[in-house]
């Protein structure tokens, strides 16, 4: 095979024997001590530089989307697989599932990439920007429900409000990031849905505002947000496994319901003793 | 439940106040799980065919596959028709991606479950591929078993896809419908028909068959090899190229 045909391309980074490179930057001239946890992140994922004031944003959503009970998806996920004694491949499972699942960190993700479609389909609504404020919004979103589509990123199960983004908005506001274009486009789709029936803005929707607001698209926040979520992941993979608990490696019979077919005899077995029970 | 730690992270004193209420102490959850394949009070059976007195003497591992799979207990010539069709799809070597990933695991010093562990991944990730780009093929299941043309994109490419296509036919149920023209069909395109044949249409069945019948092979694969420094791998192939970003 040849250079030219096989190559594989990166911009990501190049291993040197003395220094390493990181989207252009050298670790030891130009990003050691100066770069922070967040910005490293956002390097690598070839997002925005990030401000000391951005990386509070992202320290709010980290806080207010932590939810590591064991019991909530995917901790239950994790502890489950960590019940035998192994950390990373109990991190490893909670990891797996993420992708497009409707409940973890990629829901965020899920969150952007209707944001950013719901702001570009509202620059074509003609006429759009001289009504009044959300009715661009209310058309898109009655475009979108003609089609079956719901925004992601709106609605919570079992309560009337997502106590983590009421926790979070305030700090936002601190920021100054309320005012923020996709911020106020969250709000006001949480206004146009909740006219029909209660969709109260949920963390992932917050988490995708936010992170579109700091400049990320919406295919680096479905990833950006396991960083929020790693603590949770890490903190319930570490004591799972140190307790591993026999309970949870496997339930009592006493524990499941069977629901499936009743006892019954395979063909092979009938025609070699049709005599036995 | 009571908090037990009195200092909060901030430095700040935590009160011994009663936990707030939450959705697991205030919502009714289920108590049981539910099973609909495995019961497993003794004896244990699989879709209500028990297991020690029943498929352990007359069944093979891979009709057992097959009954898990679909629920329907497969005849002798289905079973041997599947059999012989997972066999085929079985080999995945070190060029792929999986097995490629599991030796630069265990030469990395992963243990046995790590090693199986991305190699599994990595399985399952090329299952899914696979059966993702044979969708269409698939789609037309039902057409494409009645007679109509296979779609077009997945015509045999060499004579060895046929050789397979002639093998498939010849093995083919008698009791099920004539078999289709497997002979102009790629390879693994006619192999994948031949799965959904058996009763396997939906994704998650076809790629878990692909897993169940590969992991094996990559684990002997993988575990063949002597231990080797990292240094010993091929790393750099295919080559990779860093291009600075900023130059553009």
């Amino acid at each position: 095979m040849t250079t030219d045909e096989k190559s594989l391309r990166t911009n990501l980074a190049h291993a040197g024997w003395r220094d390493h490179i990181l989207r252009g930057w050298s670790l030891f001239r130009h990003l050691i001590g100066s770069t922070s946890f967040w910005n490293l992140w956002s390097l690598a994922l070839g997002g925005p530089k990030l401000s000391r004031s951005d990386e509070l944003v992202l320290d709010a959503l980290a806080v207010s989307s932590s939810a590591a009970d064991p019991r909530l998806p995917p901790m239950k996920v994790i502890r489950l697989l960590g019940s035998y004694g192994g950390v990373m491949a109990a991190v490893a499972g909670g990891l797996a599932y993420q992708e497009e699942a409707s409940i973890g960190t990629w829901t965020a993700g899920a969150a952007a990439r209707d944001l950013a479609d719901l702001a570009t389909a509202m620059a074509e609504v003609p006429d759009g920007g001289s009504g009044p404020p959300g009715e661009a919004v209310a058309l898109v979103l009655d475009s979108w429900r003609a089609l079956g589509r719901r925004p992601a990123g709106f609605g919570v199960p079992a309560r009337n409000v997502d106590e983590r983004v009421v926790g979070l908005r305030p700090c936002l506001q601190a920021l100054g990031r309320c005012e923020a274009p996709f911020w106020r486009l969250a709000e006001e789709v949480e206004r146009c849905l909740t006219k029909r029936r209660p969709a109260p803005l949920n963390i992932a929707g917050a988490a995708a505002a936010a992170c579109l607001d700091l400049g990320f698209k919406p295919r680096q926040i479905c990833v950006l947000t396991i960083a929020f979520a790693q603590h949770s992941f890490v903190g319930n993979a570490l004591e799972g496994a140190a307790a591993a608990p026999e309970i949870l490696r496997r339930l009592p019979t006493s524990a499941v319901d069977y629901r499936g077919p009743p006892p019954r005899r395979s063909p092979r077995s009938l025609a070699s003793d049709p005599d036995a029970p | 439940m009571r908090r037990k730690g009195p200092i909060g992270p901030s430095g700040a004193t935590m009160s011994q106040e009663p936990l707030p209420p939450g959705p697991f102490d205030e919502l009714s959850w289920p108590s049981k799980l539910t099973a609909r394949v495995v019961s497993q009070e003794d004896p244990c059976r699989i879709h209500g065919y028990a297991v020690e007195e029943d498929l352990a003497r007359h069944y093979s591992l891979g009709e057992v596959m097959l009954l898990a799979l679909t629920g329907r207990i497969p005849s002798e010539e289905e079973g041997a028709f599947f059999e012989a069709v997972l066999l085929r799809l079985g080999p995945v070597t070190v060029a792929e991606a999986p097995v490629h990933a599991a030796m630069i695991a265990r030469s990395a010093g992963s243990k046995p479950q790590g090693t199986l562990m991305v190699g599994l991944v990595g399985l399952v990730e090329q299952a899914r591929h696979l059966v993702i780009s044979h969708s269409a093929l698939l789609e037309a299941f039902d057409a494409t078993s009645h007679g109509e043309p296979w779609p077009p994109g997945f015509e045999a490419r060499c004579e060895s896809d046929r050789a397979v296509g002639i093998a498939l036919e010849a093995c083919w149920p008698r009791a099920w419908p004539p078999a289709p023209p497997l002979r102009d069909l790629r390879r693994e395109a006619a192999l994948l028909f031949c799965l959904a044949a058996c009763g396997l249409t939906k994704d998650w069945q076809l790629e878990t068959a692909l897993v169940a019948v590969r992991l094996p092979i990559l684990a002997a694969e993988v575990h063949s090899a002597p231990l080797c420094r990292v240094t010993e791998l091929p790393l750099n192939l295919p080559p990779f190229e860093y291009e600075d970003p900023h130059d553009h």
